[in-house]
């Protein structure tokens, strides 16, 4: 329930056996089953995910009924409208589970007092933080400079996992493109 | 709130456990039942079905994966179940509000002190715990609606056993229930 979650933690900063037991204490643990709702669009943030098992999306819905997608998580990924869970504002995001999903959740109280009491969590907090950060100026700068060829690859290869259990039509919302262009794009690269 | 909050009703069989799934399958919650050893909730499932048509509702076999989708946990159980129901549902307790609706009076002790005693990482709450199945059903048909004690010590846990005793067509009162109701 917890392998995911300490794997990544150790991986980053060291604990005790005593300090994984606080820890779990303040982790609830909740089964998402596929296209549940763990978060919509309009209610308060108040929890992070951190997906132990499964894959969620994160998205917005335009005026126009489309969904943009700005996050996937599989395991071993946080997932959250930070903005609404820092804030206490309404959520601009919705996050649904693409499959069956475990996640631990971390509310604003939890984290807090982790932050508090643990500084191991905040080295941990701050750098995954910081590699979300990087990952998505990596994004923005693949959507606003290359060709949709490239944004595809790019998407492929760096996220093969992802290609393989996510449909089409929410990687082309992902990457920006309309499901239509996205298969153009396929058909022309498996002619190449 | 527009997320679906998924409840785990422990001990659905009973009459209480029963008319409380009924009253809240009309709130915008998920509701999995569960009741030991028991076979015939597919009845009562149907049953409210048929009485609420936007009923989200179906049986569980299993009190732990039922808890480990659940955000809320109620148990309308006798206390002295507590330690066995606590032992198969504790690792999926952690952080989540647990409501008991046993009668501290007639048990003895204070059920809520057993129960956070038994879940120490879950927040532990008391409602629905001298209410009848019949004052139950009475309020789900529109008739007077009973009041409901809510007692706990934390305050996300009192404001979710608030909602639900108003969704179940009730009357919260209590330490800060005034404050919760008017919101």
């Amino acid at each position: 329930m917890y392998e995911q979650f300490f794997k990544h933690f150790t991986e980053k900063v060291s604990l005790s056996e005593q300090e994984m037991e606080y820890v779990k204490g303040l982790l609830k643990p909740k089964k998402l089953r596929r296209k549940q709702y763990l978060l919509q669009e309009g209610d308060v943030c108040r929890e992070i995910g951190f997906v132990e098992k499964g894959a969620l999306r994160a998205y917005s819905v335009d005026e126009g009924g489309t969904e943009r997608i700005i996050q996937f998580a599989l395991e071993g990924w946080l997932i959250a409208d930070l903005y609404s869970f820092l804030t206490a504002e309404a959520a601009t995001y919705s996050i649904d589970a693409i499959e069956d999903a475990e996640l631990l959740l971390i509310s604003r109280s939890a984290h807090e007092e982790l932050l508090r009491n643990l500084p191991q969590y905040e080295t941990y907090t701050r750098l995954s933080i910081t590699n979300a950060y990087i990952a998505m100026q990596r994004r923005i700068t693949s959507i606003i400079s290359t060709t949709p060829e490239d944004r595809y690859a790019d998407f492929i290869a760096k996220y093969p996992q992802i290609a393989q259990r996510v449909p089409q039509h929410m990687i082309a919302s992902y990457i920006g493109l309309t499901p239509e262009t996205l298969s153009r794009v396929r058909k022309r690269m498996a002619g190449k | 709130m527009h997320t679906k909050q998924t409840i785990a009703l422990i001990g659905a069989a009973g009459n209480r456990g029963a008319a409380l799934a009924r009253n809240l399958a009309r709130g915008n919650y998920r509701i999995l039942l569960f009741a030991h050893g028991c076979d015939n909730l597919d009845e009562l499932v149907q049953d409210i079905r048929t009485q609420v048509a936007t009923a989200d509702v179906e049986p569980i076999t299993c009190s732990t994966d039922a808890c480990w989708e659940a955000d809320i946990i109620i148990l309308s159980i006798a206390a002295d179940g507590y330690a066995e129901v606590a032992e198969t549902i504790r690792p999926v307790a952690n952080q989540k509000v647990v409501v008991t609706m046993a009668d501290a009076g007639a048990q003895g002790a204070d059920p809520v002190a057993l129960l956070q005693n038994l879940l120490p990482h879950a927040k532990v709450v008391a409602a629905f715990t001298v209410v009848s199945a019949a004052q139950l059903q009475a309020a789900f048909a529109g008739g007077p609606k009973p009041e409901v004690q809510v007692t706990g010590t934390d305050t996300d846990a009192l404001q979710t056993a608030a909602e639900l005793v108003q969704v179940a067509g009730c009357i919260p009162v209590g330490m800060g229930m005034q404050a919760i109701a008017t919101n």
